[in-house]
């Protein structure tokens, strides 16, 4: 790594106070009174926790030492002019709104915002500036800055992303989706902070995408932090598709609130970055809520992928079903963690948990760690995980109608793939996934063709 | 077609078949009886080529060639055809899918142009109806969630697409009821001709009144002990395996 990071004198946390007292001078400055305060807070408490290290339990598995030796730039006001509709309609989702980011900074030539009654959407900045109360209701409210770094460091720098609100009684036709595109910048990685914050209020509904992409190689670090609020009886489905290459870091914060009688159902996807961390946090605040959150990671040559969920039960009479599965090749290394607490309120809560690894390589490493900490005494908690290879009847019975064992092997795996990419109900959302899976797996399965997955019933 | 000579084979160090002579030649329907445990689904499996049977002694010729190196796809595409007493599931793989890889595999292998898809959708839609298969089944995961009897039937639904040269069907009857066990041996009957031969393995006369052997062998402790025509089934209904556990101990010869 011979780039112009390595020349700066500074250490990269002096390297991060240094740019917030830019912005704080700057951008900050005409901000309500309400953020500085929290911006400040924020910056302080990433300088007490500092990068995450592996001693922290939260951590043990996910060494991201390679992410604390970068001296990031922080997004300039650079203008991407590089790009056409052309250029990016491979993310495009069929019969979606859209917004296009490129290292945060929104490409308004590009994004096809919703235009329909109830939908509000403002980059984050405009809504500051327009609704400062409104946001500020919804601002780090579910999050504990002191003790989550990134979040905290999102908190302190962000200075893009989107406000988006659905209002009451409201069920929005089409997803929206928001484009995040990384792009090299001379070669400087950069520190991409975007803070969305999506409000969902009573009886609306929601389809809501993130997708972040690369167009080229380049070292970024994309700290993302998403807030989700789901008022009585609302219903969000939220895909995530983290497919950017595999030099750039990617850290996710994903906080979600729900009450009453509402529904949550995400889907994670996983398969870019050379480091990747999606650390989803829920929490049921009212009763008779339903929430799913699956996915599924893929992970190839030296990728880390980790994917973190805590599921909060605080009410009576929740459930909430949680899948991911995981297909690993090469060297690469995965972590799933998956946390279900259940206060001493939440009686009759009903949460299962499942957790399912294709290990394709003798190198690759899962560590799978599923945590119940139940308080109440009438509920119905469960979890279960599998570790395993193809499974040896299976190939036999594939191979016995004539199918090659390169084929029966890939075969294997997109099944294993969709039967978790099924429970994605949008068929544009869950078209787009399989695609995504079809030609990773090609690839991994060097180059064998897989025809698209057929089950659209 | 088929012929198998003097096989002793074990599986996890087990020894289960001692000493298997049988000739299948092009157009024979063969039965195979046999007490459970007997090695009737291990010479099936084995004769698909599953990796885990270890052949100790002996040898087994498919047209003339030794099969005992061939990986179980190569023997696929040379035409030999297993339907599984247990049907494996294969979650998440659509039916058609996972035939239309198969068939093309072994199309290509024989170098035929592969099917596209609309091709292969008219191929299984015909087939199905040989086997009275809603058409659901098309896209629904290989096996997974099946009845037993719908498993079966998938079976002979793929043994249809695949059109084998030579088929093993174990125990296809069990678990079907009185009507899909008629509709099963009509599609099997209907897949019968000059060139291809079957084995079928099984317990029940039943499915041989339907699907009527030319030979049938009655297999124990890994051998076959008797060996004669339909009649045969019909003397093992009546007085079961031990009249001819007391014939061979007390060495009638077969
Ligand atoms: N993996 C194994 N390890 C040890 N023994 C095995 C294994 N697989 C099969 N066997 C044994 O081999 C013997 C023959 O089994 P096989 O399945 O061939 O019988 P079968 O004649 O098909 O019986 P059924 O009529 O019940 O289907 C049985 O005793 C069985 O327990
Ligand atoms: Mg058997």
């Amino acid at each position: 790594m011979n780039n112009k990071v390595t020349d700066s004198l500074s250490s990269p946390i002096e390297n991060i106070l240094n740019k917030f007292k830019i912005f704080s001078e700057n951008g900050f400055a005409s901000e309500p009174n309400w953020l500085k305060t929290i911006r400040e807070n924020s910056l302080k408490s990433f300088q007490k926790l500092g990068f995450p290290s592996q001693k922290n339990e939260e951590w043990r598995y996910t060494n991201i030492n390679s992410i604390t030796k970068l001296n990031f730039e922080t997004s300039s006001n650079k203008e991407f002019l590089n790009y056409s509709k052309q250029s990016i309609y491979k993310y495009i989702i069929s019969d979606s709104y859209y917004l296009v980011f490129v290292n945060g900074k929104y490409l308004q030539n590009l994004s096809n915002p919703p235009k329909e009654e109830g939908v509000i959407v403002n980059s984050i900045k405009d809504a500051i500036k327009l609704f400062p109360s409104e946001v500020e209701n919804y601002f780090s409210k579910n999050i504990d800055l002191e003790a989550n770094s990134f979040a905290a460091l999102n908190t302190s720098l962000f200075d893009s992303g989107v406000f988006i609100k659905i209002k009451e009684n409201v069920i929005l036709s089409k997803p929206i989706e928001l484009i995040y595109i990384s792009q090299n910048q001379e070669n400087i990685p950069q520190l991409i902070s975007p803070r969305n914050i999506i409000v969902i209020k009573n009886n609306a509904s929601l389809d809501f995408v993130e997708q972040f992409v690369t167009n080229n190689s380049n070292k970024n670090l994309t700290n993302i932090f998403t807030e989700i609020y789901l008022d009585e009886n609302s219903i969000c489905n939220y895909l995530k598709i983290q497919n950017e290459v595999d030099e750039n870091y990617h850290i996710a914060n994903i906080s979600v609130s729900q009450k009453t009688s509402s529904k949550f159902f995400s889907f994670a996807f996983s398969a870019g970055s050379s480091i990747s961390r999606n650390q989803m946090a829920l929490k049921l605040f009212g009763e008779n809520s339903d929430t799913n959150m699956n996915g599924l990671y893929i992970s190839t040559a030296k990728q880390l992928i980790d994917n973190h969920t805590f599921i909060e039960h605080t009410q009576p009479n929740c459930t909430s079903r949680e899948v991911f599965k995981g297909i690993l090749y090469d060297n690469s290394h995965s972590v799933f963690n998956g946390k279900v607490y259940v206060h001493s309120a939440a009686q009759k809560t009903d949460s299962k948990q499942t957790n399912n690894n294709l290990l394709l390589s003798d190198n690759a490493t899962i560590d799978t760690k599923p945590q119940l900490e139940i308080f109440a005494d009438d509920v119905k908690c469960t979890h279960g995980g599998t570790v395993g290879g193809i499974d040896a009847n299976a190939l036999f019975y594939l191979k016995s109608r004539g199918i090659s064992p390169k084929s029966a092997e890939a075969l294997f795996a997109l099944g294993f793939a969709s039967a978790v990419t099924e429970t994605i109900e949008n068929l544009n959302l869950r078209r787009f996934v399989d695609n995504l899976v079809v030609s990773k797996l090609e690839k991994c399965h060097g180059n064998i063709s897989l025809p698209i997955i057929a089950h659209y019933h | 077609m088929l012929q198998i000579n003097n096989l002793h084979a074990s599986i996890s160090g087990k020894k289960i078949l001692n000493g298997i002579t049988l000739n299948v030649n092009p157009g024979e329907v063969h039965a195979i009886m046999g007490p459970n445990g007997s090695g009737k689904s291990t010479l099936a499996q084995l004769l698909a080529g599953h990796p885990a049977y270890q052949i100790l002694e002996g040898e087994i010729k498919y047209e003339g060639n030794d099969l005992s190196e061939l990986e179980a796809e190569k023997r696929a595409q040379a035409g030999i055809f297993l339907a599984f007493q247990y049907p494996i599931e294969i979650p998440g793989v659509s039916n058609s899918y996972f035939l239309k890889t198969g068939l093309n595999e072994i199309r290509k292998s024989r170098g035929q142009e592969p099917l596209d898809a609309f091709e292969f959708l008219k191929l299984i839609r015909e087939k199905m109806k040989l086997v009275e298969m809603d058409e659901s089944f098309i896209n629904r995961p290989v096996n997974q969630g099946y009845s037993g009897g719908e498993k079966k039937r998938n079976e002979i639904l793929q043994m249809a697409v695949l059109e084998p040269k030579l088929a093993i069907l174990d125990e296809t009857d069990s678990g079907l009821d009185i009507d899909a066990l008629k509709i099963v041996a009509g599609g099997v009957n209907k897949l019968r001709n000059s060139n291809r031969s079957i084995i079928v393995v099984t317990h029940y006369q039943r499915l041989l009144n339907y699907i009527v052997p030319d030979f049938v062998h009655v297999l124990m402790n890994g051998k076959i002990v008797k060996s004669g025509g339909k009649e045969l089934a019909l003397e093992l209904e009546e007085f079961g395996y031990d009249k001819i556990k007391v014939e061979v101990e007390n060495g009638v010869s077969v």
